[in-house]
């Protein structure tokens, strides 16, 4: 441990600045989870711009704080009206909603942020001991296995993103497409740009996250308010329920009796979060149906406080182990990873291995934040949690045109170029038409943060080989392991549907727990 | 039969109109042969990316899951592929409006606008909020040092 790395982390963390940012960011985070609808990923979208303002430690605090603070928040509308903030916190819907119509809502929401706090911060702590050791062997790698790396990881994403494999590898191939518009990233030669002088410098990477996250949101939102098809105002709204003097809490000793549903939490959490593609929604329901299957007496899916402890458990220990193949290797591995990686990027600073090298502090810094952001998150959800329940209650047809005006103001203020407001609104419709018709736009993003990188490490390759390809791509043992691992996952996802069955937890769940 | 548009099988099949004709785009622009210093081809990425998509949705036409409809586009209607079209042109009138009224009387119409076509009701609270957060916005913005369009009250902030 660099320990002069470590004080400066301190120094840095330890600022009103930054305490300040990480607490708008968790209280922002709980807020925007609480609202059917809005993502962690929206909402990280659109603070992206925000983040250029202030430096690296605060943009850190606001983007990592919202990210904890909305996948706990999700839980607050599952519980409150049986319409999850976010589809991680579905699972929660079942014993959460139970509880709250028999008067036991403040006891479910605590549950839920009792749950998801001491998972976040015990899978936060794996990634403190994983994450340096594995970036020390990742600095072993070459350009062969850092391409091929990549390549592994984009079939993981593509793969898994979704039920359909072929669905997700066009979204990873549309997000390779984009990432090669403007100039090449070793010759700086103009290429792809449709002759468009205004796409000689490429997509910027604001207006795509916030087009694709944020605006084909609101599209698709706003299309259901024009039909009127909204589930969620059929839903029989009771957060007076919570607010009730009468309503029972959660006394230590329940909440102790969760522990083993906590750990099944946090070993799938942890497990499904370090993995590209997987993300928090798989954890949740994974997590709930195992501890529903291992302790049938704790009547789980009948308003038990035991299945929202698993779900919980399970989404919120993905958060710190999504970040763990951005700092060790540089690769994201899900959206809201690629996302931070971006505000890392614009901040100056590479998501790679060298990074615990060259910005030691940095790394020990955005490790506090991991840590401080659970307290944080523990204070807020404590504190707010049940009037973040009436949020829930803000209509859409009041929200979506504010967030679509917040798009524009996040794609101009980044750069202050109005062609990214464009681009941002094209690249909307792109995300919408995606939605539509079932393409994951999480291998897009990411694959178009990898796109130059990949590039980088052929080329790279290549001229360390003369030019010779197949001493490019095969040279190396380990190089040839992960092509060959990349080959396995792909063949093993279409005979197995992996992705399919990975999609039915949920829906079988949603049969029979509801 | 009649459902057949709207299923996997279809999409697959627009999708590989749209690559084909990408494709053959790119084929045919000089950079794309273009030969760099270190013997890559220049066009080689944007090529690999599209041929990914081709062979994607070329298995779309035949994988297991073809004849399956996205649940998204179950009761899919015409309108729900122009409405979104308007959505975004009404977007960039205002952000076009806001380059010279600027933010805090560009974004009001727009929002009074969409909320009432979503369905807000009464209209005084639409006004009023319409007013209210551009104002909040604005403010909020300008604290943090970011420069909204300020149009014609340029004079006065």
């Amino acid at each position: 441990m660099q320990i002069e790395a470590f004080y400066d982390a301190l120094a840095l963390v330890f600022t009103i600045e930054t305490l300040f940012w990480l607490v708008i960011g968790v209280f922002l985070g709980v807020g925007l989870g609480a609202i059917p609808g809005l993502t962690a990923s929206t909402g990280i979208a659109l603070m992206l711009p925000l983040s250029f303002t202030l430096d690296i430690t605060g943009a850190l605090g606001l983007l990592i704080g919202l990210y904890k603070g909305a996948v706990f928040g999700g839980s607050i509308s599952a519980i409150s009206f049986a319409t999850p903030g976010a589809p991680d916190s579905a699972a929660t819907v079942y014993d959460g909603y139970k509880l709250t119509k028999q008067g036991k809502g403040r006891k479910a929401i605590l549950t839920s942020l009792y749950s998801s706090v001491t998972a976040d911060t015990l899978s936060d702590i794996v990634v403190i001991l994983v994450a340096p050791t594995i970036a020390l062997l990742a600095l072993q790698f070459g350009p062969t296995e850092r391409l091929w790396l990549m390549v592994v990881a984009i079939t993981l994403l593509g793969t898994l993103s979704g039920r359909h494999l072929a669905k997700g590898m066009i979204s990873a191939g549309i997000g390779l497409f984009l990432g090669t518009i403007g100039a090449d990233p070793v010759s700086n030669v103009a290429r792809n740009t449709f002759g468009q002088s205004w796409l000689r410098d490429g997509i910027h990477l604001v207006p795509l996250v916030i087009g694709i996250f944020a605006m084909s949101q609101m599209l698709d939102q706003g299309l259901e308010l024009l039909r009127k098809t909204r589930k969620g105002q059929q839903v029989e709204k009771s957060a007076k329920d919570l607010f009730g003097s009468k309503s029972e809490g959660l006394t230590f000793r329940e909440y102790l009796s969760c522990w083993r549903e906590m750990g099944i939490g946090i070993g799938v959490g942890t497990f499904v979060g370090a993995l590209p593609g997987l993300g928090a929604t798989v954890a949740s329901f994974m997590s709930y149906g195992i501890a529903k299957q291992a302790f049938p007496k704790k009547k789980i899916g009948e308003g038990s406080i035991h299945g929202i402890a698993a779900a919980e458990a399970g989404n919120n220990a993905t958060v710190g182990p999504t970040l763990v193949p951005l700092l060790a290797f540089g690769i994201p591995g899900s959206a809201t990873a690629a996302l931070i990686g971006a505000a890392l990027i614009l901040q100056g600073i590479t998501p790679s291995p060298r990074m615990f090298s060259l910005h030691a502090e940095v790394i020990y810094a955005l490790f506090i934040i991991l840590i401080l952001g659970n307290l944080f998150n523990l204070g807020i959800g404590r504190m707010f949690a049940f009037l973040y329940a009436r949020l829930g209650q803000v209509p859409g047809e009041v929200l979506v045109p504010i967030i679509m005006v917040m798009a524009v103001i996040g794609a101009f203020a980044a750069r202050g170029d109005p062609a990214d407001v464009y681009i941002m609104l094209l690249l909307g419709f792109l995300g919408f038409l995606m939605r539509r018709v079932g393409i994951p736009e999480a291998p897009l993003v990411i694959t178009f943060l990898i796109a130059p990188l990949l590039e980088e490490n052929l080329r790279r390759a290549l001229l360390i080989n003369r030019g010779d390809w197949g001493g490019a791509l095969f040279g190396s043992a380990l190089g040839l392991g992960l092509a060959g691992f990349a080959v396995l996952v792909l063949v093993i996802t279409f005979r197995v549907n992996v992705g399919n069955r990975l999609a039915q937890i949920g829906h079988e769940e949603d049969k029979t727990g509801r | 039969m009649s459902n057949w548009w709207r299923s996997n099988q279809a999409i697959g099949f627009y999708l590989v109109l749209i690559i084909g004709a990408l494709f053959a785009y790119i084929w045919f622009q000089p950079w794309t042969h273009r030969i760099m210093r270190d013997g890559f081809r220049l066009g080689m990425m944007p090529m690999i990316g599209l041929g990914l998509m081709m062979i994607c949705a070329v298995a779309m036409l035949a994988d297991p899951l073809r004849r399956e409809t996205p649940d998204a586009l179950q009761d899919a209607r015409v309108s729900d592929a122009w409405l979104p079209v308007v959505m975004l042109g009404g977007i960039a009138v205002c952000f076009w409006a806001m380059s010279w009224l600027g933010f805090v009387l560009a974004a009001p119409p727009f929002l009074l606008a969409f909320m009432l076509w979503f369905g807000l009701r009464p209209v005084r609270l639409a006004v009023i909020l319409a007013i209210i957060v551009p104002a909040v916005v604005f403010g909020f913005f300008t604290l943090l040092g970011v420069r909204l369009p300020r149009g014609v009250l340029a004079g006065f902030f």
